[in-house]
This record gives C-alpha cells, structure tokens and sequence, in this order.
C-alpha cells in the first residue's frame, strides 16, 4: 500500500504534502474559507451550500485530494476508512435549535457523521467499502492498519483515508491520505 | 482460521436476555406501544421502549458503584450479560472492545451545552471500558443504521489479521426528543405498528435496545455445535444522502460480497416498512438471486432501534437459526414490494445452516453479514 497524496485543511488553510496550495485571509472564519475555496475551484455543485460544515469541509479536502486523479474504473474497489472525535455535534446543536419552532429535516439530515462519506461517494462515484470511526483524538495508524486490511481482503485497490472533524465550538481539521494497493 | 460467536445478549423492550426476548418473539409479542407520556413527543407515537426500572435495577445489582447515562447503562447491562456466560475478559489484552450506535447520548443535548464532553460517543465508551478494565482502548463505530451490522464486520477481519483472539461488539441507541422529532419531521414514522414488507406499510416504528456479542477465534467448548462469523461487506449506493437507491445497487454488492459460494437458508432483512427501502431490499435480494430464501424483518417487534438493530435482530435470528425455526414478520399481510420474495409471515420449523443479515441506513450505507453453522 502506497500513499499518493496527502491533503490537510485546518485554519483556513489547505496542504497538499506539505506545502500550502490555498489560504484565506478573510475574516468570516470557517464559512468564508469554505465559500472562497469552493469559487476558487470553479465548481457548479449546488448541494455544496445545504451541507453542514462538517461535510463541506471534507468535501473541500477531497476535491483538493482527488483533483487530476482517476480512481479505479470498477467504483466498487474504492474504499472510504475515515475517523472524527465530535461526530455530527455541531449540526446536532443546529437541529436541536429548529426543534422549539418547526424540526426541520433539511438539518436533521446532517445530524450523522457519516453523511459526509456518503456526499463524497455521491460526488465521486464511489461505491466500496466505508466506515466511520469516532476517535477520542485521531489515530491515523489505526485508520492506516485497517485501510491495509481492506486491500489484503483483495477486494478494494484505492482508499481515501483520514480524520473529518468539525467540533461544536467550531475546531476543525480534515487530514485524508489518499492510498494505493501495491500490485 | 474462524471466528466464533461465544454469546450474546439483549437489552430491549421484550426482555433483558436473548432467551427471554426470543420466547416472547416466537410468541409474536411485539415491544411497540402508543407513547402517551409526552416524554419524546407532544403526539402520541409508537415506540419500543426498555423499561427503566428493570434497567436500573439490573444495572444496580451488576454494578453499584457505576454512574452513567441512560445510554452507558444499556451498554454496561448489554456487556456484562454477555460476558457473564464466556471465558472472555475485557482486561485480557487479546480482547478488543467495539462499540456502535448512532446517536450515543443525544438525550443529554436538552440540558447540556453541545460542547460538552458526556455528549460524546468515545466519551461513553471509555466510561464503559474503564467499568470493566478493559485492556484496549474501545474502538467505535458510527455509521446510521448500518452502525452494529458493520461492527460485526470489522471485529471479524481484525480477528482474522491475529491481531486479537476475541472481540466484544456491544451497539445501542436510546429513544430521544432529539430522534423522535427528527424522523417526524421527515415523516418516515408510521402512526400505527409498522408492517414491513406488506401492501399498507406507511412507515417506521422507532426504538431502544442495546445488544452485545462476543466473538472468538477460539472454539466453543463443550458443544457439538458452533456459529461461525464468515464475514461481509459494506457498499454504498452513492446515490443520495436520505433515500435508497431505486436498483439495490450497494445493498446487492454488499450482499454478493458476503456471500460469496455459501448457499443462503434464510435472510434477515432490514425491512423498516418504509415504502422505499422495503422495496430497494426486495429489488436486491431478488437481483442476488436469493428471492426463493425465506426472509424476515423484526422492526415490528423491536422497531428501528438503530446502532443496535443489526446485532439485536441478528442475535435473534442465530438463536432461530439454533432452534431450526423462522420467525414470521409481525404486521405482514399482505405483499407489497415490486418483487416476488418469500416474505415469512408467520412461524415456522425449518433446517438452516446459514444466517445472512441485512442492514442500510442514511448515507446510502449498506451491509450484510452471514453467519454458518458448524460441528465441531
């Protein structure tokens, strides 16, 4: 199993391998980056502004991570291994708040940690294996160890890997690896 | 190599042990009830509902001293039963300790900040673990409704890599204002019993329970016969967020997965009696060639009890699978999916070898797991 490509988002600024590929200097926090970066990218995705920010900003970190690649051609083969700490918190507390006037589904919706593995399958097509792990604080070897599994298992040869939390008190960090099986 | 299936346990509506829930089962009770207490909802709703003084007693005889919530009560009653008739310790260093549920402790959200720790999921998890010295730090998985189905999974392929010989899967969810409101607001709760699989069915019943498994790679001892954890798999529709895919599409992969050569005696399905995913589980398993099998669906006993349905309704069907018998669906009558499967309506004996156990969930999840017989 080989790393690719390994994208890191947090403090409004996103890292591929390192090195600094977009930063936002604006004042609107987590919103502002996500909306700057989503027009930067020239995208036409709609769905991208009923997201909770959880989602986007997993979303934001796999585009940036799956950009000039092709994944394999069998959509079944490609695997999600993916961990947070505070789950869907953060979108929780919104749709407790809608709940004194009318409960609204658009943000119950969101109130799962894995709705953002389902977004990225949905965006890119990807229909293997998938998993949410929560993690008092990320354990990348662990999410590597199990990624390895899957493909020992021969049934998955690419797997996008990592940590997507957004915490209530508005933290961040996204870190996704994207790996290879070694032939 | 195999992975066994030592015990398990119940924590639910019809019962506090896999015995006394399976009795009531066979016996076609269900655990679903009109809520009129307005504790989770204004209207009256249907709801499968674990009765809170038996839980606290029980968890005050098996444990004085532990101070939890609703939900790391369930937990702790789910383990302790289970482990009480294994040889398998938490504080082993060999034992892994999987822990899955959906929503974990949102009742607290109605008086506590969402910042707070007790809100979250690993924050229960170790409160748990801690009670039983448990050597490794729990693993936790989170996934919608395909949460306890997928931990079964998980535990079996780490089981096989040798780097654990047994592992503890224990799911649970409580009912909650929170989860109540919301599956009312996306008007998916049916005002009466639900009645999977059936031409009237108008939606699903909601519940609570917790369930938990021990699993070794050790052989059972002192029986003729065992139960064999053969795996499965987990694919998603990347099709929509909320909704089932139309074709089946991740549920049929799933389903190919864990399947593989084996032949199938009898399918548990995840059967919620929501007009579309009752027929997405129709069109896949008719699709898996499977449609002749007899299958099931227990929501109308138990209801959706979410993180912990895949391990509650696939504890009871092992024990079904161990009597020789297949439980009928409570509620169907009348058949109403697009495809001919061979819905069970009600009991009956019959030979099985094989369990394979269903499960799909928001997100466009999906998961199944079969589980075989053997001599040993």
């Amino acid at each position: 199993m080989k790393t690719l490509r390994k994208v890191h988002t947090a403090q409004q600024t996103v890292r591929v391998d390192g090195e600094v590929v977009f930063r936002y200097d604006g004042e609107d926090g987590f919103s502002g980056f996500a909306r700057a970066l989503y027009r930067k990218r020239e995208m036409a995705y709609p769905k991208f502004y009923k997201m909770s920010d959880m989602c986007k900003l997993g979303f934001l970190t796999a585009e940036v991570l799956l950009q000039d690649h092709k994944l394999p051609e069998d959509p079944h083969r490609t695997a999600l291994v993916l961990a947070c700490r505070s789950a869907s918190l953060q979108a929780d507390a919104l749709y407790w708040e809608s709940m004194s006037g009318i409960p609204s589904p658009a943000l119950f919706v969101y109130t799962l940690p894995n709705i953002v593995t389902g977004e990225l399958c949905i965006r890119h097509n990807i229909q293997g294996e998938e998993l949410m792990w929560v993690q008092e604080n990320y354990n990348e070897a662990f999410l590597l160890s199990y990624a390895e599994l899957l493909m020992q298992g021969g049934t998955v040869d690419s797997c996008l890997c990592g940590w997507i939390d957004f915490a209530p008190d508005g933290e961040y960090l996204a870190s996704l690896s994207l790996l290879e099986r070694e032939a | 190599m195999a992975v066994y299936v030592e015990s398990g346990s119940i924590v639910s509506a019809l019962g506090f042990s896999v015995e006394e829930v399976f009795t009531r089962v066979w016996q076609g009770q269900s655990g679903l009830a009109s809520d009129v207490e307005g504790t989770y909802s204004a209207e009256p709703v249907m709801l499968s509902k674990v009765d809170a003084g038996r839980l606290e007693e029980t968890a005050a005889e098996m444990a004085p001293d532990f101070a939890g919530s609703r939900f790391e009560t369930m937990l702790l009653v789910a383990l302790q039963q289970a482990l009480q008739s294994s040889a398998v310790r938490l504080s082993d260093p060999a034992t892994l300790l999987i822990v899955s549920s959906t929503k974990g402790n949102i009742d607290l959200l109605d008086t506590s900040d969402p910042a707070s720790l007790e809100l979250n999921l690993w924050h229960s998890a170790r409160l748990v673990a801690n009670h039983f010295a448990a050597a490794n730090a729990p693993l936790i998985i989170s996934n919608a409704c395909i949460s306890g189905v997928a931990a079964m999974v998980a535990a079996q392929r780490m089981l096989l890599s040798g780097a654990y010989r047994h592992a503890v899967v224990v799911g649970a969810d409580v009912l909650s204002r929170f989860i109540v409101s919301g599956f009312q607001s996306f008007k998916s709760l049916s005002s009466e019993r639900c009645r999977p699989f059936d031409a009237r069915r108008d939606g699903l019943n909601l519940g609570e329970a917790a369930a938990a498994m021990v699993l070794s790679v050790d052989k059972p001892k002192g029986q003729k016969e065992g139960i064999c954890l053969l795996g499965g798999a987990m694919h998603n529709d990347a099709n929509h967020i909320s909704g089932p895919s139309r074709t089946g599409e991740g549920l049929l992969a799933a389903i190919r997965n864990a399947v593989g050569q084996e032949t199938i005696d009898f399918i548990s399905a995840h059967g919620t009696a929501t007009p579309y995913n009752d027929n997405m589980e129709a069109v896949a398993i008719s699709r898996a060639g499977l449609a002749h099998v007899p299958v099931n669906s227990l929501k109308s006993f138990f209801g959706h009890t979410l993180g912990a349905a895949g391990m509650v309704e696939t504890l009871v069907s092992l024990e079904a699978m161990k009597r020789n018998v297949v439980v009928g669906t409570l509620g169907y009558e009348e058949h109403g999916v697009s495809e001919a499967i061979n819905v069970a309506a009600a009991n009956f004996e019959q030979p099985l070898q094989t369990v394979l156990k269903l499960a799909s969930g928001f997100g466009g999840s999906n998961a199944a797991v079969l589980f075989k017989k053997e001599s040993l």
